[in-house]
């Protein structure tokens, strides 16, 4: 079967705008989680999120170009500006109709959805002609499309916080079958709305205090917001180009619960796990790392937990899981490749990096959690994303010096 | 507040008993109302689980009592431990109280 590179790679986090700053926020355990206020609300509160306050590097677009973008296209197309320039592929190869794009989402255009209701409602004036497209949840995809003119296939994956993840599995079987020379993938999500983040304080998973996954005293998530882009190829191809692989993309599994939308059933998660293990043609025991979905909230470090013991059994002593969130926020539909990119830094670094707040083991959770950074042994890891909708996804990269 | 478990003492579980009297009967009313079960059904012995009374509903109760107490009831509360009806009111009815106390203060 053909082998996946990653060829590129591109972040935009309140934990770092760039792949230098991420790694540092991520390899040190510094924290982008801080005070936030809500526009637009009478009963403000302070509030804490991990979003992005200064945004750097729009000058390289156009007013005109900006105008027609969501934040959360933003925030894709700066990532994307990343990753296509890390990858050294000839612009005239990037334009191409053998290049796909497939961007996950949870929610699309929020921003414009909200400014739209409250033009609407409370201005009660006509809405912005762009409205439709800056909202779309495909915009992103079409945006990174129209500017690096990538005429292959084009779309959305929005899964919720699945989104990401299923959408560079999606990607990597496009360049397997041979129905793309080159896909970029990832996922965007800005929602950090009034409407978007009182929508998740009225389902009560957000914390009070701090969000510590994994930790017996864990009482909910944080939220944050950013993208993350991957430049994808058939491996054979890149090293013939001389491409700078940064990991190799080994295998990607995904299911669905089909139970309940919003508890998680460890079991569909199992499965989603398993899956992966299967594609990559791996034994469990060559996982040397896994970045778990790691919210923070109750139901879903118990059942990951009882997810990851079930497929790696006796393994698990041996397994560091670490749980990043705490230092990016859960970025909901771009979780799951901001939280790749974690993973592929922390197998170039040979490291786990720190779960923080981490105070005190679950006896529900018997997993070697990484509370503290920790050295890796083996190159390869897994990232875990499991959504509201009972839908699970996950990926397994190497260190491209693995084989 | 002061709460016994049945299993410590094989005797009836009561319900808690607050400064407000009047505090735990607005609570049942509203868990009432929000898990849309029969108000008889509420006993200090009942848990959730022999209700029918999932996750989800457990979220729209406490979201009822902030609205009906203009209260806030933070997230660290273990609502996850309680054995009976009896000690998921004394948690909630203490918050609630206590947040009442501090809007005094």
């Amino acid at each position: 079967m053909t082998a996946v590179a990653i060829t590129g790679m591109g972040v935009v986090s309140a934990a770092g705008l760039d792949l230098d700053t991420f790694t540092e926020s991520l390899l040190s355990g510094r924290s982008a989680v801080g005070d936030f206020v809500l526009p637009r609300l009478a009963n403000n509160r302070r509030r804490q999120a991990a979003c992005i306050k200064h945004l750097n590097g729009t000058d390289r677009f156009s007013a005109r170009d900006l105008a027609s973008c969501d934040r959360f296209s933003v925030l894709a197309l700066l990532a994307a500006a990343q990753a296509l320039g890390a990858c050294g592929l000839e612009p005239d190869l990037i334009a191409s109709t053998r290049t796909a794009v497939v961007i996950g989402t949870g929610v699309g255009g929020a921003t414009t959805i909200d400014d739209g209701h409250h033009a609407l409602y409370v201005d009660q004036r006509r809405l912005d002609p762009l409205t439709i497209a800056r909202l779309m949840p495909s915009a992103a995809a079409a945006q990174i499309s129209a500017r690096w003119g990538c005429r292959g296939t084009v779309f959305a994956v929005s899964s919720a916080c699945a989104s990401a993840a299923q959408a560079i599995g999606v990607g990597m079987g496009m360049i397997r079958t041979g129905q793309a020379d080159r896909v970029i993938v990832g996922g965007s999500e800005a929602s950090l709305t009034p409407a978007g983040f009182r929508s998740w304080e009225a389902m009560r998973v957000l914390t009070d205090t701090k969000c510590r996954p994994f930790s017996c005293n864990r009482d909910g998530m944080v939220l944050g917001e950013g993208a993350a882009i991957f430049v994808l190829e058939d491996r054979k191809a890149a090293r013939a180009r001389r491409a700078p692989i940064v990991a190799n993309l080994l295998g990607y599994g995904t299911s669905s619960d089909a139970k309940d939308l919003v508890r998680p059933d460890p079991v569909g998660a199992a499965l989603a796990i398993e899956l992966a293990l299967q594609d990559a043609a791996l034994d469990r025991r060559f996982i040397g790392h896994v970045n778990a979905h790691g919210t923070g909230t109750r139901l879903n470090d118990t059942a990951e937990a009882a997810a990851l013991t079930m497929v790696f059994g006796d393994h698990l002593g041996a397994l560091p899981v670490s749980a990043t969130k705490p230092i990016h926020g859960h970025a909901l539909g771009a979780a799951g490749a901001i939280e790749l990119v974690a993973a592929i830094v922390a197998l170039q670094a040979s490291v786990a990096p720190p779960t923080l707040n981490f105070t005190t083991a679950d006896p529900d959770c018997r997993l070697r959690v990484s509370a503290e950074r920790q050295t890796v042994e083996l190159p390869i890891a897994m990232s875990n994303s499991f959504a509201f909708g009972g839908i699970n996804a996950s990926l397994i990269v190497a260190h491209p010096d693995w084989s | 507040m002061v709460t016994i478990s049945s299993h410590e003492t094989g005797l009836q579980v009561g319900w808690p008993e607050f400064a407000d009297p009047t505090l735990v009967p607005r609570i049942l009313d509203i868990i009432a109302i929000e898990s849309m079960i029969d108000r008889a059904a509420i006993r200090p012995d009942a848990t959730l689980e022999t209700l029918g009374v999932d996750s989800i509903e457990v979220v729209m109760i406490v979201n009822g009592l902030e609205d009906a107490f203009n209260a806030t009831i933070p997230s660290e509360l273990r609502l996850g431990d309680a054995d009976n009806l009896a000690q998921l009111v004394g948690i909630l009815g203490a918050a609630i109280a206590q947040g009442h106390d501090e809007l005094k203060a």
